[in-house]
């Protein structure tokens, strides 16, 4: 896992420093290209990799701080589902209602064709 | 006579009122379902494609390093933590969860339950002798087995009808409640996906800036690695590594399509769910039209993500 680093709104220039990194990056994958050597390459590739280290922690940071939001979001899904879990059981019981009233019917049909073999 | 009367009153209300039901709210609602589903299986690809991508990227700087550098454990380590990653999947996994609940209340199969007790009943109740029993049951009404069958379609009519306002009703209550969520839910992602890289004016975060710098860090790193091996590399070896440079350029292309038309999929989900209540009314056209395109870009999203998990094989 990328290292958390703390990224605190407040400081001036914080905002600035993910662009001002991002473009000194793509100067760099750029330059690597261009490069006329071997050597020059792999100079540059060496700050390019830095350079990326660094994007990716402060990326993986910004996702971070979202985190906690998700985590609120997540809490207020719950009770949804509960909600909907009801509604469902609900209905089940008034099916269940009809249910236990064709078993009633069942039992009487019995109980009158064993009546009716007796009284009659 | 007069019961007769008030019987055939009672039915011809009850199945008036079942009819005027809506069936295909049932299908809208499966619909908008099958597209949250997609939609969040898609969020959860595009997590696991960056997140593989990274990998590979390390992998290809170790691979290019290793003479000078060596290997260590210690140099692969996941973009995101497991706590980041795993809220984003909670809150897709509720997502999903309340789309399926939605679709299962809004299904046949309760109506179905119902139609099978109710014909139950209704041959309990035929079963019933008829000399003995049905004087008991139905003395004003008749001894004929069409008031049996007259009060067991009342009873099932009247079911769909009490089913059906219960589910609409419940149903449209918890759709209103869940549009902030949901709402919230896709603001997130939007801002998780984040900017095209490049784009002016915004600073470079999200998943999109991320996966292109990865992937110019995997073409800078294979340049390298070819370079470094021109001379142990056969012709052939060294033009399938230069070939597998070029194909990943195009990737990147396609990587990053999908993850704009993931943030517009996203985006879309917000406004088919905010449309998501008219699914009960006669002709709610938008909603339909958003569904069907929500489901549409959802199956090529997933055709790209699982294109890349087969090159992983």
């Amino acid at each position: 896992m990328n290292e958390p680093m703390s990224a605190p709104d407040d400081q001036a220039g914080w905002q600035e420093l993910p662009s001002a990194l991002q473009d000194l990056y793509n100067q760099l994958i750029a330059a690597y290209w261009a490069a006329a050597t071997d050597e020059a390459r792999d100079k540059v590739r060496a700050r390019a990799e830095a350079i990326s280290d660094l994007l990716s922690k402060i990326n993986a940071a910004a996702l971070s701080k979202r985190t906690g939001q998700y985590k609120q979001i997540q809490a207020s899904l719950a009770p949804m589902a509960k909600e909907l879990g009801e509604l469902k059981d609900e209905i089940d019981h008034l099916i269940r209602n009809v249910k236990v009233a064709a078993q009633v019917a069942n039992a009487i049909a019995k109980v009158a064709e064993a009546a009716a073999k007796v009284l009659t | 006579m007069q019961t007769k009367i008030v019987l055939g009153f009672g039915l011809g209300l009850l199945l008036t009122l079942a009819a005027c039901t809506s069936p295909e709210a049932g299908k809208r609602i499966d619909a908008f379902s099958q597209a949250v589903a997609l939609t969040s299986a898609n969020t959860k690809s595009a997590f696991d494609a960056v997140e593989s991508n990274y990998r590979e990227a390390q992998v290809a700087r170790i691979v290019a390093n290793y003479d000078d550098q060596g290997f260590n454990p210690e140099l692969i380590k996941p973009f995101l933590s497991t706590a980041d990653l795993e809220a984003r999947l909670l809150v897709l996994n509720g997502l999903q969860e309340y789309a399926l609940r939605l679709s299962e209340i809004m299904g046949d199969q309760q109506m179905n339950a119902l139609d099978v007790e109710t014909d139950r009943l209704g041959r309990a109740m035929q079963a019933v002798n008829e000399d003995f029993v049905k004087d008991r049951f139905f003395p004003k009404a008749g001894r004929h087995d069409r008031e049996v069958n007259g009060f067991t379609t009342a009873i099932n009519a009247l079911g769909h009808w009490l089913i059906d306002a219960r589910r609409q009703r419940g149903v449209k209550q918890t759709i209103a409640r869940m549009q902030e969520p949901v709402s919230n839910i896709c603001q997130l992602l939007v801002l998780d996906i984040g900017p095209a890289p490049g784009a002016e004016g915004v600073p470079p975060a999200g998943l999109r800036v991320q996966l292109s710098n990865q992937y110019k860090l995997i073409l800078m790193e294979q340049d390298a690695f070819i370079r470094k091996n021109k001379g142990a590399l056969d012709p052939i070896a060294r033009r399938n590594e230069i070939r597998a440079l070029a194909a990943l350029v195009t990737e990147q292309q396609k990587a990053d399509a999908t993850l704009q038309a993931m943030q517009q999929a996203v985006q879309q989900l917000n406004e088919t769910h905010a449309q998501l209540a008219r699914a009960f009314s006669k002709k709610p056209a938008h909603l339909d039209v958003l569904t069907r395109q929500l489901v549409a870009d959802g199956k090529r999203i997933s055709a790209f993500y699982r294109s890349l998990e087969n090159n992983d094989k």
